[in-house]
């Protein structure tokens, strides 16, 4: 019997391509409808009433979010038109499942798939406006934006990612280097000698990252300070030490990856059956 | 690279394997522990324990949850990373055709989709215990209109639930335009399956759109019959604390039942009348 | 022994019209059996009973004691015409879908039918003859491991000479106790190969015989199948 969720996946994939071809074709639309909104060709010459060029792209954000609910209603009225093809053909039919569970997984992933519309155009509108908005004084000005708060709460839930592979990457370099340093050493698969490594290995860890720290504490990479240990946020240049320890995260967990990869590429052998 | 996704799908299978029976353990310790705070079992007999006085059963068995998530939270945080060690010094997974780079990459990674999806998992149970403790427990929903309000001042509730409404209704009737073109599809193929083959193929297309004109009509009627009459008077008859006058809120439950019974139609026909079509050589 | 395939008292009808009448038919595991019958006597139909295809039926159908829809498609593989798929869709990416969909799918297998049939992986079906195409359906339907295939026409369409290997191979495809149910008009060309016969004639089963039977009292089976045909005319 096919499990359920195979069938589903197989279904979400065909529908999905569609989705992707739809939005595509929407997303050229409203780059084509802002353009001869706001452009116009005479005498082989380009006429355009923007005054400054960040303009065009908000002209394709607000062309693309009034072009979603056409292009919503026909993707739609095909999701109905592939349901009952998909319901009549043999090939899908032919599935061990039951006709009735079939039906359900057809119709949940059309479904699934009208939302992942839904969520794609939430994102590129998401995309154009934080370009227009960074690019187009003006467009902030009018939606009298102050970024500060949301940037703040999106660096938070930066931060928090960053920290936890922090975590997962910093216990694999634990336990690759601990494992490559005590094959080295005679007796090296004696338990107390692999403690006595690993706890060598987090004192030189935690060495390290104060050093840094302090490395780091007598250079102003931007506007403000910050101290790894006594991270002080205020609330004048929060953002600054956010995006300091932003910056200063992603790269302590790219050189700690890029440690692993070295270590499990040449170093970390599976144990022995 | 569709190496590293199947190993990654592995992975991901193996580390979340024991995910929802954990989640159900933890919704039945809440409800234990609520239940044990809440009442008071002596030589037999369950008595409501006085001393209590704080939130309903189903608020506190959501709030008990909710501590519990914490916990189980920060546990698999720490749990996985240490955990997934494992398979980096396992020969089995380390026999997989890929480089060790990429195997140790996806090991990573998949950790953290772990992490998110259990997140995620405990989110889900906490929403329905909400919205259920929403709905039963008066004061649990005075108290977050109360938050609401504190949110934001000019918050309206009314029209919160309008909007929630209204896109629980659009979801609904995005349901019911499926169901009712598949119902349309199934049961007039059923019917023209039935009807004599030797007539002309322009009159079997006019006759299966004159059948699916009549369950429109036939669909329509009943609807009105049901919603109209029988389903509106049972809930007048009703005590809910939401105004079941008001339009939206019945919209939203006749369509959920108009929902429910043709998908149950739909099933029916298509385990037992609609076929697959010949495919022709 | 037990009986791979058993019908009992089938009959289907469709339009008001009888197609199939008081079906009774048993097959046996490790059997290769032709399904003969004029045009429109019912060979696809009842295939497409046994697979689940056709639907409101009287009678039972069971395939190795299970007589659930989904469970009996799950033992069978019946040659699939791939119109759930896209023109543009390659041989790789429905080897892929089959490997996803169904648990028994031998991808090795498809490899070596592949090979065998000369079919190159990046091809899109629209870029297949309709012979190619034929060769397809026969690869994917003998890549899975299942109890009983059914295969309908599947020869039609494929040059003379690769239809004389695919049928030399199709004994060396089958696991030894799996059951194939076929149905042709190449009488002569697949009767080397079979071990019964069932002719389908006036809505019913008009025989099932062993080929050995037939080759006993007849010249060959076609001799014999033909035979009844021309004993009614006359």
């Amino acid at each position: 019997m096919t499990p359920a969720t195979h069938l589903f996946k197989e279904l979400l994939k065909r529908k999905i391509q569609r989705v992707n071809i739809i939005v595509t074709i929407q997303f050229v639309s409203a780059i084509a409808l802002a353009f001869f909104t706001n452009f116009s060709i005479n005498l082989g010459m380009i006429h355009t009433r923007l005054t400054n060029p960040a303009g065009f792209l908000t002209e394709i954000l607000a062309c693309f979010g009034s072009l979603f609910f056409v292009f919503g209603l026909i993707l739609f009225l095909l999701t109905i038109s592939q349901n009952e093809r998909l319901n009549r053909d043999q090939t899908w039919r032919l599935i061990p499942i039951t006709d009735g569970k079939f039906y359900i997984e057809n119709i949940f992933s059309s479904f699934i798939s009208l939302i992942y519309f839904v969520l794609v155009n939430v994102i590129i509108v998401f995309i154009l406006l934080l370009i227009c908005v960074l690019f187009n004084s003006k467009f902030r000005q009018n939606l009298g934006i102050n970024i500060h708060p949301s940037l703040e709460f999106f660096y938070v839930i930066i931060v928090a990612i960053l920290s936890c592979f922090f975590m997962f990457l910093i216990a694999s370099f634990l336990n690759f280097s601990s494992i490559a340093i005590s094959d080295f050493l005679p007796q090296g698969s004696n338990r107390t000698i692999l403690f006595l490594v690993r706890l060598l290995i987090i004192i030189v860890i935690i060495g390290f990252i104060w050093k840094i720290n302090s490395v780091f504490s007598f250079y102003d990479f931007f506007t403000g300070n910050f101290n790894l240990v006594n991270l002080k946020v205020t609330s004048l240049n929060s953002l600054v030490e956010l995006e300091n320890l932003m910056i200063v995260l992603f790269v302590i967990d790219l050189v700690i990856l890029a440690l692993n990869l070295f270590l499990i590429n040449h170093f970390f052998e599976p144990e022995k059956k | 690279m569709s190496e590293f996704n199947r190993l990654f799908n592995s992975f991901f299978k193996t580390k979340t394997k024991n995910f929802y029976i954990i989640i159900l353990f933890q919704l039945i310790a809440a409800l234990v522990i609520t239940f044990f705070s809440y009442f008071n079992v002596a030589n037999w007999q369950i008595t409501r324990n006085t001393e209590n006085n704080g939130a309903g059963f189903v608020p506190e068995w959501l709030l008990i949850f909710g501590i519990l998530a914490f916990l189980l939270i920060s546990f698999i945080l720490i749990y996985t990373p240490i955990h997934s060690e494992r398979y980096n010094r396992s020969q089995t997974w380390r026999l997989a055709a890929i480089s060790d780079g990429q195997f140790y990459l996806a090991n990573v990674l998949s950790t953290f989709v772990v992490f998110i999806y259990f997140i995620v998992l405990e989110i889900i149970p906490a929403i329905v215990l909400a919205f259920l403790a929403y709905f039963i427990d008066k004061p649990f929903q005075q108290g977050f209109h109360e938050l609401l309000q504190a949110i934001h001042p000019s918050f309206d509730t009314r029209v919160f639930f309008i909007v929630i409404g209204t896109i629980m209704l659009a979801i609904l009737s995005c349901f019911f335009l499926y169901f009712i073109i598949s119902f349309l599809n199934f049961a007039s193929q059923a019917i023209i399956d039935f009807v004599p083959a030797n007539v002309n193929g322009a009159i079997t297309k006019i006759l299966h759109i004159f059948i699916i004109c009549i369950l429109i009509w036939f669909f329509f009627e009943i609807n009105s019959i049901f919603i109209g009459n029988v389903l509106f008077s049972l809930i007048t008859k009703m005590d809910f604390r939401i105004d079941y006058y008001s339009e939206l809120p019945f919209a939203v439950l006749a369509n959920t039942i108009s929902d429910a019974i043709l998908l149950f139609l739909n099933i029916f026909l298509i385990n037992h009348f609609f076929e697959a079509s010949e495919q022709n050589k | 022994m037990e009986n791979l395939l058993e019908i009992r008292d089938l009959t289907y009808k469709k339009n008001l019209k009888t197609i199939l009448d008081n079906i009774n038919l048993n097959l046996q595991p490790g059997k290769i059996v032709a399904l003969l019958g004029e045009n429109g006597a019912g060979k696809t139909t009842l295939m497409r009973i046994i697979s689940g295809m056709a639907k409101n039926y009287r009678g039972t159908v069971t395939i190795s004691g299970e007589s659930k829809v989904a469970q009996r498609k799950a033992r069978l593989s019946f040659t699939d015409g791939l119109t759930g798929f896209g023109n543009s869709t390659k041989i790789k990416d429905i080897s892929s879908f089959y490997e996803v969909i169904y648990q028994d799918f031998d991808e090795k297998q498809f490899e070596q039918l592949r090979q065998f049939m000369k079919l190159d992986s990046e091809m899109r079906l629209s870029e297949l003859s309709k012979g190619m195409r034929e060769k397809l359906i026969i690869a994917l339907a003998f890549s899975r491991k299942v109890d009983l295939y059914l295969l309908d026409e599947p020869f039609s369409g494929i040059d003379a000479m690769s239809r004389k290997k695919i049928i030399n191979s199709i004994i060396l495809w089958k696991p030894e106790n799996s059951t194939i149910l076929v149905s042709d008009h190449f009488v002569n060309e697949i009767a080397s190969m079979l071990d019964e016969i069932v002719i389908i004639k006036d809505k019913t089963i008009y025989t099932h015989k062993s080929t050995e039977e037939i080759r006993e009292h007849h010249k060959s089976v076609e001799d014999y199948y033909e035979g009844l045909y021309e004993a009614e005319e006359e």
